[in-house]
């Protein structure tokens, strides 16, 4: 059964997108399809600071796009009105969320296994979110809220029992 | 898991607000935004915030008055003022102005998540402090009464102590100092302390109805008893008996009342049949039994019945040290009762409570705070709260080797109390004209107390 929509938006990896998303499947024990829209974001751009408004694209998945969870994935480098940068926002509880790759190359000497770790942890981090999780006190859950990429390499990749729990709650209401 | 975290978030800019409200929601806050000061103004009037992020330029009210207004709310409310151009002088006028924070928009995630973070740290400290707070007002506490002072406790242990034991229990101390709820307190703690607690006040009834309210009659036994009745005695069987104003009983009840403490049993009015109760007696008063019994009033061998153990409450004069923590104790009770949410009392209406005599004890300083609480209008108790009589300072009273310019003062100050500062009044009293008397003022520095609104 089709429960998450992985929405690959504009020019990313998607190679990195594919093993990312089967090993979230194969822990959540859930099924992901992954669909393509090829056009650049350009409406969510916000020229004064050279960069893409996050929330202007969940508003165009939300109106056009029909599944009941979708996660988009950019590599464009992704902020808020009130933040300089994020990772990736989601609706908390909702329906859209999105995740970038740019920032995620920090620091990673060229080594695509660091971001392809990065990019997993950030993908479950807002699937989290989508399912009304909320960030996690604990160093290694990956709700732990990451400011930068440091603290994305030190939290774990996985879900501390309580997120989990609620998660798979989640999960069930939804069958 | 996270404690219960309230922001709210004022700022014009619909953007702002959804973007910084969805990251506050992600990081597990609780979270609501208004766009105006004046609605920020009515959401800190409802409820409880943790924290309010507020723009500092928003059309109408601006973010400074917004959070000079919310501290008037609730000083105790940390404000983080958000900016969207960094200066220095509207960095310092932030935090002249008591803002906790100030953080210019768009924030570096690090840097808000650090700070809300500490701002988390410090709620859980304040909360730790007022349960610690609680913990020991309970050290101060026995069962419903309220003391650290060293008489005080004292009491509370003597409680304890003879609480399970049958004797009865003599307990003196002026009028208002709690008699009634040490002998609750005693009760609680016994092992009767599932059976009745009854009390009878002997001072507010004649002989013959304290006698059928004491021991009850059968029927027929006076013209107006149509049916049996049993008395106090019967009613508090397993249980404690309160006399209260024991010094006023008269010497017919005093006899029986005596026969009843040596033989634990008792007869109705006009009853024939001696009836059995298990009752343990405290009987209070608040004259000298001891003169009493010297002057004859009251029966020496009663006296030695009821005085197995005394327990003499100190007036409120005397233990001083109690008074905050009892203003305290009733300014949450009476916040509670009135649904009011009032802080504290201003360190000058405490000054004033800590100088005044309270010659009703406990009782006055309970109705004296249940009064401020409700005429109360914002959250401190100030002095023109407190009830008139209590603002006038005492006045040093005559002495003998008083000057007579001492004298003039003290004097000049009653007559001017007792016309509220009614010159032409207070001259005509003392006998002096208008200029005389302003000279005077002038002269010995007599301050207007402010009066009550």
């Amino acid at each position: 059964m089709e429960e998450i929509e992985i929405l690959i938006i504009g020019d990313v990896d998607l190679e990195m997108v594919e093993r990312a998303v089967k090993k979230m499947e194969n822990l959540l024990k859930i099924k992901a399809r992954i669909d393509f829209c090829k056009e650049n974001p350009d409406y969510a751009y916000n020229k004064g600071r050279g960069q893409y408004i996050s929330g202007e694209i969940i508003k165009r998945i939300n109106s056009e796009r029909d599944s009941q969870k979708v996660l988009g994935i950019v590599d464009l480098d992704l902020c808020t009105p009130v933040l300089t940068y994020v990772f990736g926002e989601a609706q908390l509880d909702g329906k859209a969320g999105v995740v970038s790759l740019y920032r995620l190359r920090e620091g990673s000497y060229g080594e695509p296994e660091i971001v392809f770790e990065r990019f997993y942890k950030e993908l479950l981090h807002e699937l989290g979110h989508l399912f009304g999780l909320t960030h996690c006190s604990l160093k290694n859950c990956v709700m732990n809220f990451s400011a930068n990429v440091k603290q994305i390499d030190l939290k774990g990749e996985q879900f501390c029992e309580a997120c989990l729990d609620k998660l798979k709650s989640k999960l069930r209401e939804r069958k | 898991m996270k404690r219960k975290v309230r922001i709210l978030v004022v700022d014009d800019e619909e953007s702002m607000r959804d973007s910084l409200s969805e990251w506050l929601r992600e990081d597990g806050y609780e979270v609501e935004s208004v766009e105006s000061g004046e609605e920020a103004i009515e959401k800190v009037k409802k409820s409880k915030w943790t924290a309010a992020l507020v723009d500092l330029k928003m059309p109408g009210m601006d973010g400074i008055e917004t959070m000079r207004e919310i501290k008037k709310l609730d000083k105790d409310l940390p404000v983080i003022i958000i900016t969207a151009y960094a200066t220095v002088d509207t960095a310092v006028t932030a935090m002249k102005e008591g803002a906790y924070d100030y953080i210019v928009k768009p924030f570096n995630p690090e840097e808000i998540s650090m700070m809300l973070g500490k701002l988390v740290e410090r709620q859980s400290l304040l909360l730790e402090n007022i349960y610690l707070r609680k913990q020991l007002m309970r050290a101060y506490q026995f069962e419903d009464l309220v003391g650290k002072n060293k008489k005080m406790q004292e009491i509370f242990e003597l409680i304890k102590t003879v609480a399970d034991s049958k004797s009865t229990i003599l307990i003196q101390g002026e009028t208002g100092t709690g008699k009634e709820l040490i002998a609750r307190a005693i009760h609680n703690t016994s092992s009767r302390r599932k059976g009745p607690f009854v009390t009878l006040s002997c001072a507010a009834l004649p002989a013959s109805l304290l006698e059928a309210e004491l021991f009850g009659y059968e029927k027929g036994a006076f013209t107006d008893a149509k049916t049996t009745k049993r008395g106090k005695l019967e009613l508090a069987h397993g249980g404690t008996l309160f006399l209260d104003e024991i010094g006023d009983i008269s010497p017919k009840t005093q006899v029986d009342l005596l026969r009843f403490l040596q033989e634990r049993e008792f007869r109705r009015l006009g009853g024939e049949e001696n009836i059995k109760v298990d009752v343990r007696v405290v009987a209070a008063t608040n004259k000298n039994l001891k003169t009493l019994v010297e002057q004859g009033k009251f029966r020496e061998d009663l006296f030695y019945r009821l005085n197995v153990i005394t327990i003499d409450v100190p007036p409120l004069r005397e233990r001083k040290e109690d008074i905050p923590l009892l203003v305290s104790h009733f300014l949450e009770k009476y916040n509670i009762e009135n649904k009011k949410s009032i802080e504290r009392v201003s360190e000058d209406a405490m000054e004033l409570i800590l100088s005044y005599h309270w010659p009703g004890n406990v009782r006055e300083l309970e109705n004296c705070i249940e009064r401020a609480v409700v005429i109360c209008k914002g959250n401190l108790i100030k002095p023109s709260d407190l009830p008139d009589y209590i603002r006038v300072p005492v006045s040093p009273s005559y002495k003998e080797d008083m000057t007579l310019e001492e004298l003039e003062k003290i004097h000049i100050e009653k007559i001017l109390t007792k016309y509220k500062f009614n010159i032409q009044k207070s001259s005509e009293v003392l006998g002096i004209d208008r200029a005389t008397l302003y000279r005077k003022i002038k002269k010995y520095n007599i301050k207007m107390l402010k009066s009550a609104t």
